[in-house]
């Protein structure tokens, strides 16, 4: 109890308070916040190529022109002029209608049209493809409606016999399929992990290098907890702040249990923790301990699941997000948040938990061996210099 | 002579600390590694799926097998009734559930459209873009020959005469730069770069710091040549870290440098600069180099996701995009870097070259008025 006093008060001494730290979540939360606010990717800047400057393409163009994905910024002259502009990247998207897209369709032979997208960002290239290709089934469903109608068919039979098939769409848990909830939590999660990191990553190897605790095994294991116990609930207080500031002001809903999500971030915690106090523990200086973790921390939360999926992870790379705790967190956490259950949590509380333990129980096994030696070194008597 | 012996005394003084070393020339290679083999298979594949046929017909069956020929998704299980295609979603087992109801035939074959419905997972969106376009773009083609076929049959017009008719437009999709939307080539060369960016903070910041706490580091020569030296040193071992960061890119991964090579080491040159005058003014305003190292942990993450690398910055409002292009100079440097490789040029490419020429102007003077405080605070002030 005296040793969580202690380490709680230290918490809030000097110059700039180690408290402070645990803000970094919040503001970071309200800085990516910001940066997602559009939700969806929009204002795709497009070129047009109008060679055949009839009624159709311009009814064509004007659906483009609708859409608030694509921004018209400029019609092209000529093919030169249109690939110029998507080479310097002055627009991402480029529709060119050849000169008899109009006079084929009139007479029953198919027009055709060229969709060219820059994909070096295929958040804008998947984006731009999949709003062409609706906006491309809608104006040839028109089209065609109407080439039956000019051959005597009626105006509601024709629109059936162009489409029979329609297609229904239900989006689960994100429906308007933006990315404030599907990347929000995430990075509220991992700026957490990376203030989890830069606090306790030197906790132990100070309080290693001050000969701080010794005694028997469980006493000792049972003071570097007290030590970590603060910044795991200063972790708590400040996730939680950071996820009720998103549901504030951005696209972030609670669907779920607030009791779950609290065991399963309670569970994250312990596992974060347990695992830098074990890098803590082999670290010789407290900027190594800083360094060390950056090859497993830094990369946690794209191996996680949360963006590119699990399951297209494939040999070292499923390792590698297999021992990450983000992996066990970020997907169950977003479930919880967006859809109200998660069918993996108890799995995922059990390997959080299991993983903490472990590593705590090896960080202070390696700390007293460590200590050990300090001792030792110290009582051994100095050598005599020659004379 | 001078420029010798400096360069001599980095060299012991990275030596004597060789994870610095480590960083600056590994870094940018093991995370273009790691990230290479978490996006080794470049574009989302075999999302497992549920169909509920209510119908059972062979129209059904047809679209089903439609469905089937996809490389985009495989079928994980076939329901019976529509909890059951629910439990499956919920229980996450499947991604998405087509679901064909019991008069999917009867209304086609009585000339009325009829409904597929497509239930998607949202939660990551990249199963969900994955998904529904691959199964949209199956489930239009049916849906056209379909239409060709009945109302062929209807008009009495032989298939080929009416197919321009409901298929009035052939659309042809070009996919620039990256035409297999590979997530490799996307994400590599920034996540790369944003590592490099930490490991060069982290190591030219140790180096300052160490001067500033060692006096035998600067007594032997003037705060600006003292500072261009080691400025330049570690110019120097950077570059070579972006080399074998080039090579691996080249040669392990197959990305595509197509811009000429003096365009891209220009703007890593410029690049590196900018880096390393930042760390040294940034370096000399810190007490301690743990607090350096903590500065740059929280900055990493915001300076890749500002720097309208993934999310475009032509969807962020105009004060976001201003302290984008203010704060982050990895703004200057993603985009173009990676139309450099994939592209062979980049429309930004001067623009970015003069903004972060002017930034390492700025960053260095910075550097030199903050380095000279603190080298007078902490030694002029105690030796009177």
């Amino acid at each position: 109890m005296s040793t969580l006093q202690k380490e709680w008060k230290s918490l809030w001494q000097g110059r700039f308070p180690q408290a402070l730290f645990y803000l970094v979540p919040i503001v970071l939360c309200l800085m990516f916040g910001a940066v997602y606010s559009c939700n969806t990717v929009r204002h795709i800047p497009t070129v047009i190529l109008d060679q055949s400057q009839s009624s159709l393409s311009r009814n064509y163009i004007r659906l483009y022109d609708d859409s608030e994905r694509f921004d018209i910024i400029a019609y092209a002259d000529s093919s030169e002029e249109m690939e110029a502009m998507l080479k310097n990247s002055t627009a991402y998207a480029a529709i060119s209608i050849p000169k008899d897209f109009g006079k084929n369709i009139k007479t029953g032979s198919a027009g055709e049209a060229a969709l060219i997208v820059n994909s070096a960002n295929n958040l804008i290239g998947n984006s731009a493809l999949s709003s062409m290709r609706e906006i491309n089934k809608s104006f040839s469903a028109a089209v065609s409606t109407q080439l039956l109608e000019s051959v005597g068919i009626l105006p509601a039979h024709a629109r059936e016999m162009v489409y029979p098939v329609h297609i229904g769409t239900r989006l689960l848990n994100n429906p308007a399929n933006g990315y404030t909830p599907f990347m929000l939590p995430g990075l509220i999660l991992n700026a957490l992990q990376v203030t989890m990191l830069i606090t306790i990553a030197p906790l132990f190897l100070k309080s290693l290098e001050q000969r701080e605790y010794s005694g028997n095994f469980p006493c000792l294991a049972g003071k570097l907890y007290a030590k970590i116990l603060p910044h795991i609930l200063l972790g708590m207080l400040s996730f939680f702040t950071a996820l009720s500031i998103a549901c504030l002001l951005f696209d972030i809903y609670i669907k779920g249990s607030l009791f779950l999500l609290a065991l399963l971030l309670l569970a994250y915690l312990i596992a974060v923790t347990g695992i830098l106090c074990l890098f803590s523990s082999l670290s010789p200086t407290p900027v190594l301990a800083l360094q060390i973790p950056l090859l497993y921390i830094m990369p946690g939360l794209l191996f996680s699941g949360l963006s590119w999926p699990t399951l297209s992870m494939t040999g070292f790379a499923a390792f590698y997000s297999a021992i990450m705790p983000m992996s066990y967190t970020a997907d169950t956490m977003r479930d919880i948040l967006t859809g109200g259950y998660a069918p993996s949590l108890l799995h995922d509380c059990i390997v959080l938990l299991l993983m903490g333990i472990i590593s705590f129980i090896l960080a202070c096994c390696i700390y007293k061996l460590r200590l050990h030696y300090m001792h030792k070194k110290a009582a051994e008597p100095e050598e005599m210099p020659c004379i | 002579m001078y420029l010798i012996y400096m360069l001599q005394r980095e060299l012991k003084e990275l030596l004597h600390d060789p994870s610095r070393a480590l960083l600056l020339l590994g870094a940018a290679s093991a995370y273009m590694l790691l990230f290479g083999a978490l996006y080794e298979p470049g574009v989302i594949k075999s999302v497992p799926i549920v169909i509920l046929d209510e119908d059972h017909s062979a129209l059904s069956r047809e679209a089903i097998q439609s469905l089937e020929d996809s490389e985009s998704f495989y079928v994980n299980s076939y329901a019976a009734s529509e909890e059951e295609m629910l439990t499956e979603l919920q229980e996450k087992n499947v991604y998405m559930a087509i679901h064909i109801p019991a008069d999917f035939s009867a209304k086609i074959s009585h000339n009325e459209h009829s409904s597929i419905l497509m239930i998607v997972n949202s939660s990551n969106i990249m199963y969900a873009n994955t998904t529904s376009s691959a199964c949209q773009d199956v489930l239009n083609e049916f849906s056209d020959k379909l239409a060709i076929n009945k109302t062929a049959l209807t008009l009495n017009i032989s298939e080929s005469r009416l197919s321009p008719r409901i298929t009035p437009v052939h659309y042809e999709y070009r996919v620039l730069n990256n035409s297999t939307q590979s997530y490799s080539l996307f994400f590599c060369i920034g996540l790369a770069m944003t590592a490099f960016q930490l490991c060069m903070y982290m190591t030219f910041s140790a180096s300052i710091q160490y001067a500033l706490k060692n006096k035998a580091e600067i007594i032997t020569l003037p705060v600006i040549p003292f500072l261009l030296i080691k400025f330049l040193f570690y110019l120097l071992l950077s570059l070579f870290g972006f080399t074998i960061f080039y090579f691996f890119a080249a040669k392990t991964f197959f990305m595509p440098a197509k811009a000429p090579v003096w365009q891209i080491y220009l703007l890593a040159c410029l690049f590196i600069t900018t880096i390393l005058s930042l760390s040294s003014w940034l370096a000399a305003l810190f007490a301690s180099h743990t607090s350096c190292v903590r500065a740059g942990l929280i900055y990493v993450v915001p300076s890749f996701i500002f720097s309208g690398y993934t999310w475009p910055l032509e969807s962020v409002s105009p004060a976001i995009h201003i302290i984008s292009m203010l704060l982050f100079p990895l703004t200057w440097v993603l985009n173009p870097m990676r139309d450099l490789f994939l592209s062979g040029s980049s429309g930004s490419f001067y623009l970015s070259c003069t903004v972060l020429l002017i930034l390492t102007a700025t960053n260095l003077l910075l550097g030199f008025f903050a380095f000279r405080h603190k080298y007078q605070k902490n030694f002029l002030c105690s030796f009177h």
